[in-house]
């Protein structure tokens, strides 16, 4: 044998076996499994899921990345997402699923849907999303779901009616949201609140009350409630139901003990009750327009909108938007109980029409302490011009410091209302008037917008305030 | 803590960890960190700088300084960029930038491609 040749060989495999060393001594297989997982974690599970193939040492990692999220929206590659996530359970390994995802369409298979619910649970998930979306059969979701020690938030969104076991405990939820549901009756949908007894955040969005007649609403921590109802699909269901137009007479008592944020936003609004809302310090109600202009719901409307401000006493921060509807006109009688706002720095009032000059004074006084004023739809005068002015709100004349006011269309009666608000607040440090642009535009006239600003300008100040027009 | 660990280090004379080339670029990054931590954006130009002037291996080397100097931060940090420089890449790709082999016997990894075939899907182009 060539002893030169064999010298050279060795030389050469060494040499090879030196340069592979060097590689992998600075390559990524140099760092620890624990290290890896962390950099899969940051990871779509699909991106995750791939590393499987890298290499051998790969192959397994990604089993135990503690969040596994699965969205599709094609129908067609819905079964190829269903066998995916039975693999990835499958191939779990024992420690726990943080936080699972899934968004898709279910079709007739619901049993598969529970499966992964059941297989979920046993991991101690403590996040959880379901999206689910075209039934072709009923889903009633598996009863473990409702029992699940480990769970602190859950998303349910699925068109669909919410079948609920006899018993429902979640001890660690925190945050519950809810999209879409429908409820199924008052026991089922009591039981599903009462069940939850550290919730702290509560989220409700379009989903359908229509069969349920009141409910309760009183987790002890809860501090956040959001509530939003402009499901198109309801109206349907209306429809289908006995003709009944009253589709949010669901009475919805709230024992707000710690509650801080309330929100609704919808075109039809709940009996709301409070009980104990005194710690309520955002509040924010929105009723759109509906399209039958219905007269008798809109003065139950205004009568519910009043039956939620009183108890709102407490608030910090008002925003009031309530289209369509002359709140403060359809139920006189009761405006003059509008509670006092002791604690209402900043208030945001909006409506279908311009706010009328008198109401507007009454809603001040009842404020004395408000600092910051937004006039979303901008403001008319309905009394006598000239008119003497007596008692003056008292938050003009020590706490408003900024007042916006949009949506002007540039008449009369709403320069006249500027003009005595300049007067009247002493302590103004900037206001803001914003014209319809729209409005000024259809018209052509542009010259009037000009003219208007400077006559605004020419008023006498109460205050050493700034006007800006945007 | 931090500092009592890169003092340890630097008296550490067989750590083969960490050159000191690493040392300058980790231990700036508290500072740094702190300055951009409520930018977002700023953090995201920094990270594409770092993809284009760094190279996996060196990547790999700020990741086990980081892990070892305790590092919380810089470790979540390094770890996300490694992260985003292989999001929704081919399995090539990811190979060729970590500067790993398939050690896979003929068929098995189709095998593993058929198994997962949903996260083979809309792949970017390499």
């Amino acid at each position: 044998m060539d002893v030169s040749f064999e010298l050279k060989n060795v030389k050469k495999i060494k040499f090879r076996k030196k340069q592979n060393a060097i590689k992998s001594r600075n390559g990524i297989d140099n760092l620890p499994d624990a290290i890896l997982e962390h950099i899969l974690s940051y990871l779509s599970t699909k991106d995750a899921v791939r590393t499987s193939i890298l290499s051998k040492r790969w192959q397994y990692l990604w089993t135990s990345i503690p969040k596994l999220e699965f969205y599709e929206e094609e129908p067609d590659r819905r079964t190829m997402l269903m066998n995916f996530v039975e693999r990835a359970l499958a191939l779990r390994d024992s420690s726990n699923i943080k936080d699972f995802s899934v968004s898709c369409d279910v079709e007739c298979e619901t049993h598969r849907i529970n499966s992964w619910i059941s297989a979920v649970v046993k991991h101690k998930v403590q996040v959880l999303y379901l999206g689910l979306a075209n039934f072709r059969e009923s889903l009633e979701l598996t009863p473990c779901l409702f029992k699940c020690e480990s769970l602190k938030e859950l998303t349910l969104s699925m068109f669909h009616y919410l079948e609920l076991p006899s018993s429902v405990s979640f001890p660690s939820l925190k945050k519950l949201i809810l999209i879409e549901v429908i409820f199924p009756d008052d026991n089922s949908t009591q039981q599903l609140f009462s069940g939850c007894p550290i919730l702290e955040e509560l989220v409700i969005i379009d989903c359908i009350w229509n069969n349920v007649k009141a409910v309760c609403i009183s987790p002890p921590m809860l501090r956040f409630l959001y509530i939003s109802d402009a499901n198109e699909n309801k109206d349907d269901l209306n429809a289908d139901a006995d003709g009944q137009n009253e589709s949010n007479s669901c009475q919805v008592k709230i024992f707000g003990n710690s509650l801080e944020s309330f929100s609704f936003s919808g075109d039809h609004l709940n009996d709301f009750c409070f009980l104990n809302s005194s710690s309520v310090v955002d509040a924010s109600i929105e009723v759109f327009q509906r399209d039958d202009d219905d007269f008798y719901v809109d003065v139950q409307d205004a009568h519910r909108i009043y039956k939620l401000l009183d108890g709102l006493g407490n608030v910090e921060k008002l925003k009031l938007q309530v289209s369509s509807l002359e709140v403060f006109n359809y139920a006189e009688e009761l405006f003059p109980l509008l509670p006092v706002f002791n604690n209402l720095t900043s208030l945001t009032l909006g409506s279908g029409l311009p706010i009328e000059f008198s109401r507007l004074l009454t809603i001040l006084r009842n404020s004395p302490c408000l600092d910051f004023l937004e006039l979303a739809m901008g403001i008319t005068y309905h009394g006598i011009y000239d008119s003497i002015l007596d008692r003056v709100p008292s938050c003009l004349m020590t706490h408003l410091k900024t007042i916006n006011i949009f949506g002007l269309s540039g008449d009369e009666k709403e320069i006249h209302a500027i003009k005595i608000l300049l007067k009247i607040a002493s302590v103004l440090k900037r206001i803001s008037i914003s014209f319809d642009a729209f409005d000024f535009e259809c018209s052509g006239d542009i010259m009037k917008l000009k003219e208007i600003s400077a006559q605004i300008l020419s008023f006498p100040k109460g205050s050493s305030c700034s006007i800006f027009f945007c | 803590m931090k500092f009592c660990t890169v003092k340890q280090y630097f008296d550490d004379e067989n750590n083969n960890n960490v050159t000191n080339g690493i040392a300058t670029t980790v231990i700036p990054l508290p500072n740094k960190h702190l300055k951009i931590k409520a930018n977002n954006k700023e953090m995201e130009q920094y990270e594409q700088e770092l993809l284009r002037n760094v190279m996996p291996q060196e990547l790999t080397k700020l990741i086990l300084a980081a892990n070892y100097l305790n590092f919380k931060e810089a470790l979540d940090f390094f770890c996300r960029t490694v992260a985003n420089a292989i999001q929704n890449k081919s399995v090539d790709y990811v190979r060729k930038f970590f500067g790993l082999e398939s050690d896979f016997e003929p068929g098995e990894e189709e095998k593993l491609c058929k198994e997962f075939a949903w996260s083979f899907e809309g792949v970017d182009e390499d």
